[in-house]
């Protein structure tokens, strides 16, 4: 660029470059602390995306099913039915009892 | 700074600012400091208040960064926000002698007090010729003498046509040969 005008005495020379880097950077500090800090509903909602369609994929596969079963004529015993409940332990859960050693012995036998 | 961020490319060191990453605006500091103090130095003619406009848009940018619509562009988006605010400063002629970064960080540039004389001797002269020119004659010099921009960076960046930018480039150095007492040997180059 010899043809140019010589503005290198505008420069901004290193010592002055590093000065002015060091000013901006003091004066975003706290910009970039608030940034750093401030979890956007965006962030929270893709953090969660994932297992939220996951919940809503097994919950929909399940009232599906329900449905289709009611509609067939098969009356079944509902969400418990779905989710495998052993008869015993549906048993347990209906009759709002705990269940004894005996009992657990006997479903175990008939587990087997 | 790790050399992986000066590598990054703007975008995506600004989606990683947007985060709140020092290192990453870092970067785009010193990637775009130069450059901005032209845009400023440009509209202002004068250093100081140059500089002053350049730390002011930095902040600016940050506080906006969510707006930057293309990442990838940073460099052009925040040169109109130092132009805004240069010329801001200028409508205002908002002289802020107690903020300076003179006034916090001291003006001395090097350990020879003779030749940082003469080189602020100098640089007012060139601030004082720089003054006469118009705006548009101003920036067109300063973004390819002093930042080395290539006639059709110029024109795109200002959205004028390229031989426009040739023609201002032509009258701006004349004028400052003349008012600098150096020979006009102009010749129009790249």
């Amino acid at each position: 660029m010899s043809d140019g005008i010589d503005f290198s005495p505008l420069e901004l020379h290193d010592i002055r470059h590093e000065q002015l880097v060091g000013a901006v950077l003091s004066g975003v500090r706290a910009e970039l602390a608030r940034r750093a800090a401030d979890v956007s509903p965006f962030t929270v909602l893709s953090a969660w995306a994932r297992p939220a369609l996951i919940a809503a994929a097994v919950l929909a596969a399940v009232c599906v099913s329900m449905l289709t079963r009611q509609e067939s004529g098969n009356p079944g015993s509902g969400i418990a039915d779905e989710l495998a409940v052993p008869t015993p332990a549906l048993a347990w859960l209906v009759g709002e009892r705990e269940p004894t050693v005996a009992d657990l012995l006997v479903a175990m036998e008939e587990g087997n | 700074m790790r050399p992986s961020d000066v590598a990054a490319t703007d975008a995506q060191l600004v989606v990683r600012a947007q985060a709140g990453d020092q290192a990453a605006f870092e970067v785009l500091v010193r990637r775009y400091l130069r450059s901005a103090y032209a845009v400023a130095l440009a509209e202002l003619a004068d250093g100081r208040d140059a500089e002053d406009a350049v730390q002011d848009s930095f902040i600016t940018a940050l506080e906006r960064l969510d707006d930057c619509r293309d990442p990838a562009a940073f460099g052009g988006w925040l040169r109109r926000i130092v132009r805004n605010r240069a010329r801001s400063v200028r409508r205002r002629e908002k002289v802020r002698d107690t903020d300076s970064l003179d006034s916090v960080l001291g003006a001395k540039t090097g350990n020879d007090p003779g030749r940082d004389f003469e080189r602020s001797q100098t640089r007012e002269r060139l601030q004082v010729a720089l003054a006469t020119l118009s705006e548009i004659q101003r920036r067109v010099v300063l973004m390819h003498d002093l930042e080395g921009y290539k006639h059709r960076e110029i024109a795109e960046d200002l959205e004028i046509p390229e031989g426009t930018v040739r023609s201002h480039l032509f009258l701006a150095r004349r004028a400052l040969r003349r008012l600098l007492g150096e020979t006009d040997t102009e010749h129009d180059d790249e």
